[in-house]
């Protein structure tokens, strides 16, 4: 018996050697058939979401291209004090021309023109001391300078605003004097204020602080006068997932990080129309319905397996049901090539918090409530006879109800008059568990960036 | 080839590019067209199956996620589109009638070394289609017991006892065909 088993091995290793090389010459006419076919042949259907790397350029240059704004916006082009600050400031002090600066050596001054005429002067003592506004300084800068105005070590606070302030105006400001008014394009220069060689004192600094953050009051109230405003938004969103093994489900077959290694970064959206209140000058809350997909592609390259003697078995994850052909438990690294992708849609109910800490930057923050309307699942099945089917169907228990968190920082820009526009680089967390009854517990987090039109009714 | 190669072939098939299809062809064509003959009756039946193979491989190319398993994943499906013919044509023949007890085995190892690839697959065509399935699935291509009895819809005793019966069709074949050429 054993020698004929061994026989048989021999037989067998003989045949199969013959086939090591096996090679056919094939007609001509066949691949001129085979052409023909797939040339008119069917396109593969395309994958519902865009490729990876477009999505990741596109971001990218969204993100940039915000940047850009608000460099453009922020630095370039500050606002103008407005005439009334202008008429308010006290004392009158001359306007020196910027060589007439220059010729100072006790001070550092550097001179800027901007596109409207506009010069932005800024001067500086060698002796330290403390903090003023300056017309000339960026009003980001100023409202931080003013802030600090009380604290007499500068070491101590907001370096990073002093340097950057610094960075744009070539200088370090130590001691700052209200030094000039600018005059509008088309108007006569007119002399304002006159440079003083003694620094002023702390207090002709908050008389001065406040005398400017007057006007900008009227301003605000002015637009809480139209409170209510409404929204059509639309936010293209990256996908990830924070996975945890579940309990109820673990039995040593998968392992979180072969979740999170192969499961793709997808692309997930979500658009709608909200309704913002604001009741404060600087604060608002914005709700309203929207329409969120979360999809996730996923596909199997090798798992850990228990060795129970199974030999075959299914992936069960919010990104669908997959089931896996395993040979060899040893061999499923180089066996399984299966994928599935997975759309889930909800209704959403945003309930959003927005701060608005200067008047074209805020910060929002709040929850979502989505209700879960629809999925629709595809994977692969790698059959015994080695095709790949595509199956489709449903993921049975996906919660009804989730929670996710949405938090980030925008830049909002009036358009035409009442329409603004805003872009909103934000983040989602979901805070449960999308199916309960998947193998691991599933927490996908998105970044990605709201962008929006606001009508002020 | 290499690897890089490959891959932009792979990459080009995807995005339905003529060379790349063309590259693929001709650097497959030759192996899978020896592995379709082995799994069929006929050329004319291998050249069906090699043709309706290559046309479902440019059609499914990007569900292909690994490089390094596209021969494999090649293979996998000629061997899909031969079982489909062999079932279509409902050729599920595992006879018996060919079986003699007692046979010279081990004269026919020699006579195996000697014959070209051609001859031995000549004589694996000759085989029931059945048996000709298994012995291409277990032998050459390595398959398990239980996995050939799933895809042939048999007992895995059936494949067991199909295969002890095809060896030795094949070597009652194999001094047959040597007595022929040596006459």
């Amino acid at each position: 018996m054993m020698g004929k088993t061994k026989h048989n091995e021999e037989f067998d290793k003989l045949l199969r050697s013959k086939y090591q090389l096996e090679e056919v010459k094939p007609a001509a006419h066949l691949w001129k058939n085979i052409q023909k076919q797939i040339q008119g042949g069917p396109v593969p259907v395309k994958s519902w979401y865009l490729s990876k790397v477009v999505l990741i350029g596109s971001s990218a240059a969204a993100v940039l291209g915000l940047i850009l704004v608000l460099f453009y916006f922020v630095y370039l082009k500050p606002q103008r004090l407005s005439s009334t600050v202008v008429a308010n400031s006290k004392p009158a002090v001359s306007s020196p021309h910027a060589s007439e600066l220059k010729q100072n050596k006790t001070s550092l001054t550097v001179s800027r023109q901007n596109t409207h005429s506009k010069a932005y002067t800024s001067s500086t003592t060698k002796k330290g001391g403390t903090i003023a506004l300056k017309k000339g300084s960026h009003p980001i800068f100023a409202k931080t300078l003013l802030f600090i105005t009380p604290m007499k070590e500068m070491k101590l606070v907001f370096p990073l605003a002093m340097a950057a302030n610094a960075t744009w105006y070539k200088t370090v400001p130590t001691v700052i004097k209200p030094v000039s008014v600018i005059p509008l394009a088309g108007q006569k220069h007119v002399k304002k204020a006159t440079r003083q060689k003694q620094p002023k004192t702390k207090k002709y600094y908050a008389a001065k602080s406040k005398q400017q953050k007057a006007p900008k009051k009227q301003k605000l109230r002015k637009s809480v006068l139209h409170p209510w405003s409404i929204e059509a938004f639309i936010m293209p969103e990256f996908s990830s997932r924070f996975v945890t093994p579940n309990p109820n489900y673990t039995k040593g077959i998968f392992t979180p990080s072969y979740f999170n290694s192969r499961e793709h970064y997808t692309f997930n959206y979500s658009y709608g129309l909200l309704v913002d209140y604001r009741f404060l000058h600087s604060l608002s809350v914005e709700t309203g319905l929207s329409y969120y997909v979360y999809g996730v592609d996923f596909s199997t390259q090798g798992s850990y397996l228990e060795k129970t003697g199974n030999h075959s078995g299914f992936v069960y994850t919010s990104s669908g049901k997959s089931d896996l052909n395993i040979d060899k438990v040893d061999s499923l690294d180089s066996q399984s090539m299966l994928s599935s992708s997975s759309r889930f849609d909800y209704l959403s109910v945003p309930i959003i918090l927005k701060y608005y800490p200067l008047k074209s930057l805020y910060i929002n923050a709040g929850p979502t409530i989505d209700y879960f309307i629809g999925q629709s699942n595809s994977w692969d099945k790698h059959d015994h006879e080695g095709d790949f089917n595509v199956e489709s169907g449903n993921i049975e228990g996906i919660n009804r109800f989730n929670i996710s968190f949405i938090f980030g920082v925008g830049y909002e820009k009036k358009i035409w008059k009442k329409l603004s526009f805003s872009i909103n680089p934000a983040v989602r967390i979901h805070l449960r568990n999308l199916n309960p009854n998947s193998t691991v517990k599933v927490y996908p987090f998105n970044a990605g960036f709201r962008v929006y039109l606001r009508y002020e009714l | 080839m290499k690897a890089g190669n490959i891959q932009k072939i792979v990459k080009g098939c995807v995005q339905h590019k003529g060379w790349a299809q063309k590259e693929l062809y001709d650097l497959y064509a030759p192996k899978m067209l020896g592995l379709c003959l082995r799994y069929t009756k006929n050329k004319s039946d291998a050249e069906d199956v090699f043709q309706e193979g290559f046309i479902k491989i440019f059609e499914k190319i990007h569900q292909l996620k690994k490089m390094e398993t596209l021969e494999w994943w090649m293979k996998k499906i000629f061997i899909n589109e031969a079982l489909q013919l062999f079932k279509q044509r409902k050729n599920t023949n595992f006879a018996h009638d060919y079986i003699s007890t007692h046979l010279p085995t081990h004269e026919t190892d020699g006579i195996l070394q000697r014959l070209g690839v051609e001859e031995i697959t000549r004589l694996i065509q000759e085989l029931p289609s059945g048996m000709q399935m298994i012995v291409n699935l277990y032998i050459i291509e390595g398959y398990p017991h239980r996995e050939i009895a799933e895809l042939l819809g048999i007992s895995e005793g059936t494949t067991k006892s199909q295969l002890h019966d095809a060896r030795k069709i094949l070597q009652k074949k194999l001094i047959q065909n040597y007595q022929i050429l040596s006459e």
